[in-house]
């Protein structure tokens, strides 16, 4: 396991704080945030290359916060592949095995090498450079694997090709994987930590982090939408109310007192011509300001009241049935099952 | 435009071809045969090579470390290393060789080896270490500039595969440098055959002990033996020539 505690790194006027962080055996770990967010930072300490104001990195059991880099058993791959340009594909895996022939030849044929073995960087694509560099990593058999953004430089097609090798090692490999994009943070994460301005916002799975974003930071920089800052009182046995504006109150399941967040899936969300064709806990009528094309859907926002915006998905098709046009009016409304409701 | 300055660029080299040509022809091939397997032209050409070959060696070995730390660490007092490094470049080598020889001349632990034995000044010894002298700011300026252009992340990749400080530098920059070390070598060697001011006043100047093929231009020109000189002077282009176009194949 790796431990990360009561950890301070300043770097200029930048502080990076993390209370405590701990990495599981084999679990694939990604660190998600904007840049700038101090992510880098983080993964640089790690391997050593920053030396921490104060805090412990336990690895294994062994606090590894004095010992450089080469001692510490963790290999690094960066956005750029970085293999040594005088040698070739297998030797820079060699160089990653020390030597052992058997052991770098085992995983360049489990990453799918073989072919490219006798070449030279400069004789590869840019997604096989970083498939070699992976390889050269796993060559040393790390205690974990920490990866620097390691789809960033790469076009679709050699991203997807990593991504797979990814995959292959969830489960087998511990791996602390740093990145800004989200899909491919929510793809190869067993759990994952968000980090913004040098603090981490949430930690979870992807599941808990996606369904429960903590607070509203996390979900703008998730991009969630519907995310709404309410005042929830008890009405009765399980069910609660939430004023979120002075003409907006959302029922809920649960017993809630106080300030809250509020989430709903657009895509949770149904249209209707009139209020009294809904059942719904949740239903208001509202206007169309926006209509955005997202691809095979719709995304529209409807204003409720005086300033809640809604953000409801519809297929293309209904958006067409239904006459819908900015500045129509109409009746939106979701179960009170659809709404996950957050404590600050 | 283009015309204009390739026409400046062959109006200038057909001026130094023209002088370099002229001189050479001066030679008249017999005795230019005899006076290069004389005995005082053939010692003058060991006696530059050796000294040559020895201060560039030396220089290197004492280069590589210099612009090693100028290129990738930072340490207190880099900004007055970096000056003295530079500031042999900007002075007359006359007025090394003059350091040098008041140094030789004074210095207790020099008067000491030459008690024991050991004597330094006007030997071949002291043109070592004037050429070393001499020579060592530019080897490292070149190989600072190589040094400065190795990615510094490929060490950290080979630090988090385990490798030290010094097989990271063993297995990444003497590889990626190899090109710029050759060139600091051929650089030194060329400025090292070539010296003279550098060299004059801590050699001595003497016949047949110091004399290095510089030296034999300028001994035989003061002694009117102007075959002689000009003889000596057609091997020291010769073997710039072939420097020069070794040091262009190593670029290449």
């Amino acid at each position: 396991m790796i431990g990360i505690y009561d950890l301070e790194v300043i770097r200029g006027g930048f502080r990076l704080k993390i209370d405590k962080l701990e990495i599981r055996d084999n679990e694939y770990f990604v660190i998600l945030g904007p840049s700038g967010s101090g992510k880098t930072t983080l993964l640089n300490t790690l391997a050593g290359f920053i030396k921490p104001v104060k805090g412990n990195i336990i690895i294994n059991g062994v606090n590894v916060v004095n010992l450089p880099p080469e001692k510490r058993g963790l290999s690094y791959v960066f956005q750029d592949p970085l293999l040594l340009p005088h040698l070739t594909a297998f030797e820079n895996i060699l160089l990653g095995s020390h030597g052992n022939v058997d052991y770098a030849l085992k995983i360049a044929s489990h990453l799918g090498l073989n072919d490219l073995l006798g070449k030279y960087p400069s004789q590869l694509s840019r997604g096989q450079q970083q498939k070699v560099a992976l390889a050269r990593s796993l060559a040393y058999d790390p205690k974990a694997l920490l990866l620097d953004e390691p789809l960033s430089s790469l076009d679709r097609g050699s991203k997807e090709a990593i991504m797979e090798v990814l995959l292959k090692l969830r489960g087998n490999k511990t791996v602390i994987h740093v990145t800004h994009d989200l899909a491919e943070a929510f793809t190869l994460a067993d759990r994952l930590a968000v980090i913004c301005k040098g603090k981490v916002l949430a930690e979870g799975t992807p599941d808990e982090i996606l369904h429960n974003p903590p607070n509203e930071r996390v979900a703008k920089f998730l991009g969630l939408t519907n995310f709404f800052k309410g005042k929830a009182s008890v009405v009765d046995a399980d069910k609660s109310i939430v004023k979120i504006d002075k003409d907006v109150v959302i029922h809920v399941y649960g017993e809630y007192d106080g300030e809250v967040f509020l989430t709903i899936s657009p895509s949770d969300i149904f249209v209707a011509k009139t209020l009294d064709s809904v059942t719904a806990a949740n239903k208001f009528e509202g206007v169309i300001t926006k209509i955005i094309p997202r691809g095979t859907i719709d995304e529209i926002l409807v204003k409720v009241g005086s300033s809640t915006v809604f953000s409801v998905y519809l297929s293309k098709k209904a958006v067409k049935d239904l006459g819908l046009n900015v500045g129509s009016k109409l009746v939106i409304a979701f179960k009170k099952s659809a709404v996950v409701v957050n404590k600050i | 435009m283009r015309k204009v300055f390739i026409g400046i660029s062959v109006f200038y080299f057909t001026i130094l071809a023209t002088i370099i040509a002229y001189f050479v022809f001066q030679n008249n091939a017999k005795t230019l045969f005899s006076i290069f397997f004389s005995d005082e032209i053939r010692f003058a050409i060991m006696l530059t090579l050796i000294t040559s070959i020895s201060a560039s060696t030396l220089s290197l070995i004492l280069s590589i470390p210099i612009a090693y730390s100028l290129a990738n660490y930072s340490f207190r007092g880099k900004k007055i290393v970096e000056i003295l490094t530079d500031l042999p470049l900007a002075l007359p080598p006359i007025l090394l060789s003059f350091a040098l020889l008041i140094f030789l001349t004074k210095n207790p632990v020099v008067k000491f080896l030459e008690n024991m034995g050991l004597e330094i000044l006007f030997t071949p010894y002291a043109i070592i270490i004037a050429l070393l002298l001499y020579i060592t700011p530019e080897v490292i300026k070149i190989l600072y500039s190589t040094f400065s252009t190795i990615d510094k992340r490929y060490h950290m990749v080979l630090k988090t595969l385990g490798y030290s400080d010094f097989q990271s530098f063993l297995k990444v920059d003497l590889p990626l440098s190899s090109k710029g070390i050759a060139s600091a070598f051929i650089v030194a060697l060329a400025r090292s055959i070539g010296a003279f001011g550098a060299i004059l006043l801590v050699s001595g100047a003497i016949k047949g002990k110091t004399e290095t093929l510089s030296i034999a231009i300028f001994l035989n020109w003061q002694g009117g033996n102007i075959d002689e000189a000009i003889a000596a002077a057609t091997i020291l282009i010769l073997i710039s020539l072939i420097l020069f176009y070794i040091f262009e194949r190593i670029k290449k």
